[in-house]
Formats: C-alpha cells, structure tokens, sequence
C-alpha cells in the first residue's frame, strides 16, 4: 500500500492579495533601467515564487509560526515616505538619526526609507582603500561583474523559500560592501532601515562580500516611523567571508509594533573565515527569521550573540542553523530572550555536520526566561552529526526569574519592579559580555534597556 | 581511528528458526474482511469488533509519516503481511511447563525462559507468535488479587475492565502505527494491581516473532491502582530472516494516585524488523511512571514512550538507550506533557552509533497552561564510533506556563582521546578500553535494569562492540 501526497494546486494568499506582480518587476527593471542578465534574474526570480506554495503550518519550519491569518492586501508597494532625500544627517528625523549615532566616528551611513535611498556617505579615507559602500542599485550600474557574482548566488539563490524568492525579484534598495583584499576597516557602517506609513512594504537587500584578509563591522537598525501603521518586510542578508576575513553583522530589529517581518540572513564562510552576528531583536508583530551559517571553508568559524525581548502580542520565530561541512570548523551560538505578556518565542537550532566536517567543535544555547504567566516558549535545539570526530552539544532552559535573586536585591531597599528589571538585565549580560566590540554593545544594550523600560 | 566491524547477521544471537507449524494463518495482507475474521476466530464482543474496524479506517485514511525513517517507512509492503497467525496449541494457556510443545520449548531454551524461572521471577508470560502460549503466575500474586494473563484471555474473563481502559489512554485515531495495533492486535499483556499491593519482583514476558512476513502486533494493558507497585520487563528477541517484518505494538498504562509502575523493555529484534511501537502513560496524583528503554536490534525502531503527568505531584522517567549498527536506523527518545501542577519528569537518553548506523533522539516536553511550578530536565549524550555512523538529536520543548523550570542538554562526541589514553597508560589494551569506555556510558542506564538484563544488555554491547576503536 503506497500513500500517495495530495499535489493539488494550493490556493496562494500573497499571490492572491495582488500586492506584487509580475508587472511590478518589468516596471522596477524599467525604472532603474537595470541591465539585461538582472532584469532576466528578477524575472526568474518571480517564476519560482509563483511557482513556490506559501509556507503552512503543515511545514515542520513554520509550524509554530501560522501566517494563514495575514491579511495581505493591506500592503501596498511603493507607499511613499515622509522621509526626504538628503545630503545632511541633521535633517533626518530624529529616530533615523539616533539609530546613526551621529555623534560617533562611522565608516560610512546609509538611510532607506521604504524603498528609497535618502541618505548616504563613506568616509574619504575608506573609500580611498577601495572599499565599496553604496546603495545595491547604484553598485549593480558602478560594480555589475561583482554583484553578477555574488547576488543571490550561492548563499541565498531564489530557491531558497518563497520569500527568499520574492526577495529576489523585487529588491527594491539595499547596501552593498564590498572590502578588498587586506582592507581592515576599524569603525562600522552603520545602515537604518525606515518603514513609514500605513501598509509600508520594505524589501531591502544586503550583500556583503569580504575579500580575503580584509575586515568589517555593519550595524543594521530596523526602525517604523508611524508607530501604529501595519507594514511588511521581506528581507534577505547574504554575507560571503573569503578565506581569511573577518565580518561582524549587528541587526538591531526595532520594527513597530505592527509589522510583519520574514527574512533569510546567510553567510558562507570560505577558510579560517570568521563571521560574527550579534542581533536585538525587539519589534514587529510576528516575525521570522533565519539566521544561517555555512562554514563550506576549512577552519571556518561562526558566532552569534542574540537578544530577544518580548511583550504584548508579539511572536519572534528565530531559526538559525550552522553547517560544518569544512575540516575544523567552529560554531558558538547564545540567544537569550525574554518573555512578558502574552508573546511567544520559537527557537530552532540545528547544529548540522557533514560527513566531511570532522573535527568540527560546536555549541550552540538558547535560554529563555517567561515573566507572565501567558507567556509562551518553544525551543527546539537539534544535533543532525554525520562525522565522529566532532564535538556537539546543545542547550535549552526555560523558567521563570530566580526569586532568590529579587529578595535579594529587595533586601538591599531596591524596589521590586526595579529588581526584577536588574535581574533580566543580568541575564542579557551573559549575552553582552560575549560582544567585542564595545559599540555594538552598548548599543544593543541600551535597546534593550529601553524596551525593558519601567 | 579504526577498522570498523559489520555486524554480521548471520551470527544473530537468537538468529534461529523452527518449522512453522500452525492452527490457522490469515491470507496476507489486511483489509475490512480479514479485521472481522480475526475477531470473529477470537469470539470477541461486538464493541471490541467495532473497535478494530475504527482503527482500520484511520490505518488506511491516515499518511504515512513524512518524518523519522521515512525513508525506509515507504518501503513496507503492508500487503505483503500475515497480519494474524494462530500456533497450535494456542487454544488455551499452558499451566505448566510439561505441557508446552517440545519444539516451541526449544525456543525458549534458547531464550532462557526456564532459567529465568528457575530465578523465581514472579511470572512467565511468553508470547509466541499471536498467542500467549504459556503463563504462570506465582499463586501469592493471584492470592492478592492480581491479575496478569494476557489480553485475549482478559478481554473474555474481565470483559468489564477492559472496556473501561482500552484505547483510552492512546486512542485508535492517535497515529498510523497505533490506528494498525487496534484493527490488528492480538496478544500482549494485561495486568491489574489492586489498591496497595507492591509486587517486588519484576514482571515478565517474552515476545518473539517466528514467521516469515509476520507481524507482530500485540496490546499491552497495565492498570496499577491507588498506591500500588508493579515492574513489568519486556524483552523481545526475533530470529533473522530474509524479508522484513514488521511489529507494531501498543502499551497504554493507567497509574492511579501514589501508585508507582516501571516498564523496562529490551528491544533485540533481528535487523530486519521494523519496529514501529506506541507507548504512553498516564501518571495520576503523586504518581510515578518510568520507562527504561533499551533499543538494541531492528532495521528501524520509531518509539518514543510517553508520560502524560494527569495530576498534581505525578512524576514521570523515561530512561532511553539505543546502539545503532550497520544499516540501523535507531529513532527513539520519550515525551513528557505536564498536564498538571507541581508535576516533574526526567528523561535521560544515551546513544551509540557504529558501522554506519544512526541513532536519533527525538523528544517532547510540553507543559500546559495550568501546570504551574513543573520541573523537567533533559539529558542527551550520543557517541559516534567511527566516521561511517551519524547522529541526531531534536528535542521539542513547548512551555505555555512561566512558572517552570526546564532544562534541555545534549552532547555529540566520539570517544574520548584522554579517556583511552588513560585506560591504555595502565596497560589495557584499546579494544578492551574502548569496550570499558562505551560500557561506562551507558552505565547510568544499565544499572537501572534488573540483574538478569543488566547482564544480557552488557553482553550484546559488547558482541556489538567487538573489534571496533574508537
């Protein structure tokens, strides 16, 4: 007796809702009169989303994450911005500017607000190492033999999911940098992503390509200008560390309140490549994002250091995955995130070893801590090892706040709100203190501290 | 780094056959037909014949897993199975040894059944083929209102109790392979631990499969009531064959308010069987359900024994260990649902892979909205003997209550360099210091085992282990 898969055409919410078509590819192609081989990629692009089914609950990766009640057709493409172009960081609203941190040294900054480029500079001195830091656009008419190579090739083609795909044929702006050889850039690039208005749809695009020796830091902050607007991102990060570079990817995820967020953030990792993801992940109503690590190189290594802290209605699915197929590579991953009302986390983590990955040395911890009752975690931290001379090993917690440690503090006349607050503090640090680079930490702990708020 | 050693099936320890020899075989394959027939050869009651007809529409109206060994899941030929067989003799249970046919005694040499009587074991339930074919039960047992016979034999002399429990704890509709046991089962044990009574020694039945294509699919009951002790062993041993059998079992056990129940199995099938089993529990107020778990044979084993934590104070163990050799596939693990305040659970699970097996484990803890102040904690440590074999490890925490406390840890090694360097520093030599290493892993669950199967589990590890380095 054989069971056979019913294969009968699935009805496609986000298709359905029309807020993309296969004419808004032609028209985005047209606009920025892309040359022949991108307008055929995005064209391709969009046949494997078509042709892609929505991911459902009945998908092993999305089966805590239900997206069914989605109502696409309160986006729209192209919303405009209240956010002008500009040549000055002074006139940038307020919040863009903070997440710029203009009053430290950067190498470069790079504002997009719904689509559009309204703010970008590098510094003399860098550039003048031939580093490239740019707008995707304007690298594809300046660069097109580098982007030809690197945009969505091997890290994350269009067959990658269906977002991935749709990502890939209606990119709209993105950051492009590009380190040369030998090249060790000292400050970071600093990019803010801006949703703003009602129904604001962003599909922004990072590529990020280090060539050998060469080293980076980019800090990415996700910020909604109109608090209560709905809005959607698809995003994708593909970063490629050749042998020998060293990139630092900081995500500071601070959408509002009510955006939706699905992304798919990859590395490939050529040897003794070493790449770093720090991440806060804060805002959006329900988000999905994958956080994936390929170490193809030998003696390639991967660490992540995350943050989640989460209240109301928000869902956060983090999935993230580290591949050792290279000899003697290295994976270390901590996320800690926290829980209040009524939200829900999903952790997926798979430490996966090939059968040629041997001496690979591996760790990878999610902890989390549930302050409401109503509040909802799910872990799911996975070993798939096809090599022996590994190690592996993996961790979950989940509980509640050590009273123990708020009596104490209680004990020393600090009021309780105050102590719990001391007490989640004290479990991101374990976090923090992993983070080098003095900047991003900072900064991602005073995100925190802000959300954590009274 | 070293030679690996096939497991040879061919040296299968209880690799041996007798002549079949039957009262009556069912034509192969199953459909709605051959379901009423085997109902109607046992003289069943009419709910019990609706109760199999349910479980064959889900069989059928249920998909396949797409997860696990899907792979070789596909491969079963359910059309290509005996899905009932009655031994002669099989009419009625044996009172005494001398009664037991000679070449079906035989068998159970080979098992080393009368040994383990002649051991004062409380009770004999051997299961040969579909039919309990001999059963003994100490009269002081019986004195106290025990009852250990098995399930076809209860279902007609305690047709009451059966219908109260059967199915309820793991419901036709609850997977495929369960959907199977109910429209098919046939044998299987059936105890019943009156309020207070401790049984002190272990419990036990052998179940072997001895035919060609035959499947195996007995139905375990075991009701342990208020404050009452039991340990059930199970042990199964299949003799190689060419084509793949299959056994598909299901255990279902009710502890009530302080009782305590621990379900030990030995799995040992010969590598050509697919074993494809539901277990659960439901653990009652300052109840105590442990499961010790040892998956050593088969082609592939999917089984994850459960513990439902029902009331306040329940406590649940499930102690799982697995050794996958030469085209194995070991997918064990256990499940926890904290259903209930102030509940707890263990689950500690240890996996060696070798000569191109895969051990996986897969595991649940779920605590439910209301179960506040629950405690569980997960330990996984896998060993990988050489560089054909794999691991895996999914656990599935899903906590919806902030009052917890739930830890998970999983480690992937080979064999410790230092460990065997020390070992050999002494003088042993590396066959012999691996085969110390492998044993010490395993020791925590080992020693959890019974005298006569600690014994027997070392043996087999070290029959498996034979001529490999780490």
């Amino acid at each position: 007796m054989s069971v056979a898969l019913t294969n009968t055409k699935q009805k496609d919410a986000l298709l359905d809702a029309g807020v993309f078509s296969r004419a808004d590819v032609e028209t985005l192609s047209a606009r920025l009169n892309e040359p022949d081989w991108l307008k055929s990629m995005r064209q391709t692009a969009w046949t494997v989303f078509e042709e892609t089914p929505m991911p459902t609950t009945s998908d092993e990766a999305w089966r805590r994450t239900n997206i069914k009640k989605v109502k696409w057709n309160k986006f729209a493409l192209n919303g405009s911005s209240s956010v002008k172009a500009t040549q000055a960081l002074a006139d940038l609203p307020e919040a863009v500017q903070s997440a710029l941190e203009g009053d430290y040294p950067a190498s470069g900054r790079l504002v997009i607000a719904n689509n559009q480029v309204v703010y970008l500079e590098i510094s003399e001195a860098v550039a003048g190492e031939g580093v490239i830091f740019t707008d995707l656009s304007t690298a594809v008419a300046e660069h097109p033999e580098l982007i030809q190579q690197y945009l969505a090739s091997e890290a994350v083609p269009p067959s990658n999911s269906k977002f991935a795909a749709l990502s890939s044929a209606l990119w709209q702006a993105g950051v492009f940098l590009y380190l040369p050889k030998g090249v060790e850039v000292e400050e970071p690039f600093q990019v803010a992503y801006v949703l703003d208005g009602p129904g604001s749809v962003s599909l922004p695009r990072t590529l990020i390509v280090g060539d050998q020796s060469s080293s980076a830091t980019i800090i990415e902050e996700e910020i909604s200008l109109s608090e209560h607007g709905q809005g959607l991102n698809v995003g994708v990060v593909e970063i490629y560390a050749n042998a020998d570079s060293k990139i630092r990817y900081v995500e500071v995820q601070r959408w509002g309140e009510d955006v939706y967020n699905f992304n798919v953030k990859r590395s490939v990792g050529q040897n003794d490549s070493n790449v770093i993801w720090e991440t806060g992940q804060l805002g959006g109503r329900l988000t999905k994002t994958y956080f994936d690590s390929l170490l193809p190189g030998n003696g390639a290594s991967m660490e992540f250091n995350g943050v989640y802290f989460l209240e109301g209605k928000q869902h956060l699915d983090t999935d993230c995955l580290i591949r050792h197929t290279g000899l003697y590579t290295n994976g270390d991953l901590l996320l800690h995130g926290a829980l209040k009302d009524s939200s829900r986390s999903v952790f997926t983590g798979l430490i996966k070893i090939d059968p040629t990955g041997q001496q690979t040395n591996s760790y990878l911890k999610n902890e989390n801590l549930l302050l409401d009752d109503t509040a909802r975690a799910d872990s799911i931290p996975s070993l798939e090892i096809d090599a022996n001379d590994v190690r592996a090993s993996h961790g979950a917690t989940i509980g509640k706040i050590v009273e123990e440690y708020v009596f104490y503090l209680m004990s020393r006349g600090i009021p309780r709100n105050t102590a719990v607050r001391m007490v989640v503090e004290g479990f991101f640090y374990k976090v923090f203190d992993r983070m080098y680079n003095k900047r991003v930490k900072e900064k991602l702990s005073q995100a925190v501290s802000a959300k954590i708020g009274d | 780094m070293a030679a690996t050693v096939d497991v040879n099936l061919d040296d299968y320890k209880y690799g041996f056959s007798v002549p079949e020899n039957y009262a009556f075989k069912a034509e192969k394959g199953l459909s709605e037909r051959i379901v009423k027939q085997i109902s109607e050869m046992k003289n069943e009651p009419g709910w019990m014949t609706d109760f199999r007809l349910r479980g064959y529409k889900h069989f059928m109206e249920r998909p396949m897993p797409q997860w696990g060994g899907q792979g070789m899941l596909n491969t079963i030929n359910f059309d290509d199975i005996y899905y009932y067989i009655k031994p002669v003799g099989a009419d009625k249970a044996f009172e005494s040894w001398d009664d037991v046919p000679e070449d079906i005694k035989n068998t159970f040499d080979r098992l080393g059944i009368p040994e383990a009587e002649q051991k004062f074991l409380a009770g004999v339930g051997a299961q040969y083929e579909s039919e309990v074919i001999y059963h003994s039960i100490i009269k002081d047992l019986e004195a106290k209102g025990v009852l250990f016979l098995d399930m076809d034999a209860s279902l007609r002399e305690h047709p009451e109790i059966v219908k109260e429990y059967f199915g309820t704890v793991i419901p036709p509709e609850d997977n495929k392979f369960a959907a199977l046991n109910t429209s098919v089962w046939s044998g299987g044990s059936f105890i019943y631990v009156p309020p207070g009574v401790h049984i002190d020694l272990p419990l036990q039945a052998y179940f072997r499969i001895n035919a060609q294509n035959m499947g195996q699919f007995e139905r375990t009951l075991i009701i342990v009531d208020e404050g009452a002790y039991v340990h059930y062993v199970e042990g199964c041993t299949a003799p190689t064959y060419s084509t793949d059998s299959l056994h598909s079992a299901v255990v279902e056990i009710i502890v009530k308010e302080n009782g305590r129940c621990r379900y030990s199995t030995i799995q040992n099938w010969s590598h050509n069987v697919y074993n494809l089993v539901t277990k659960r529990a439901q653990a009652y107020k300052n109840a105590t359900m442990e499961w010790v778990d040892g998956n050593l044979g088969s082609k592939l084993t999917m089984k994850y024994p459960a513990v439902w934590l029902m009331e306040d104070g329940a406590h649940g163990e499930v102690l799982s260990i697995a050794f996958a050799g030469k085209g194995q596939v070991q997918d064990a693990g256990g499940k926890i649902v904290h259903a209930a305040p102030n509940t707890s659970s263990v689950i500690t699970s240890k996996s060696i892979s070798k000569g191109g097996g895969r051990t996986t484990y897969r595991g649940l803890i779920k605590v439910a909205p209301d179960a506040t102040n629950s405690k569980s904690n997960v330990l996984c440590d896998a060993l990988i003997l050489d560089d054909e074999s794999a691991s895996d490890t999914f656990p599935y925490i899903e906590i919806e209550n902030s009052n917890v406390s739930i830890g998970h840890e999983a480690s992937v090694s080979k064999v410790s360099e230092e460990q065997l360097f020390y070992l050999m520093s002494r003088g042993i030599e590396e066959d012999t210091a691996s085969n110390m290493i492998v044993s010490g892993f395993i020791e925590p669950i080992v020693k959890e085992l019974p005298m006569e199967y600690a014994l027997e589990m070392n043996r087999l590890i070290e029959m498996e282990m034979e001529g490999s380095v780490g």
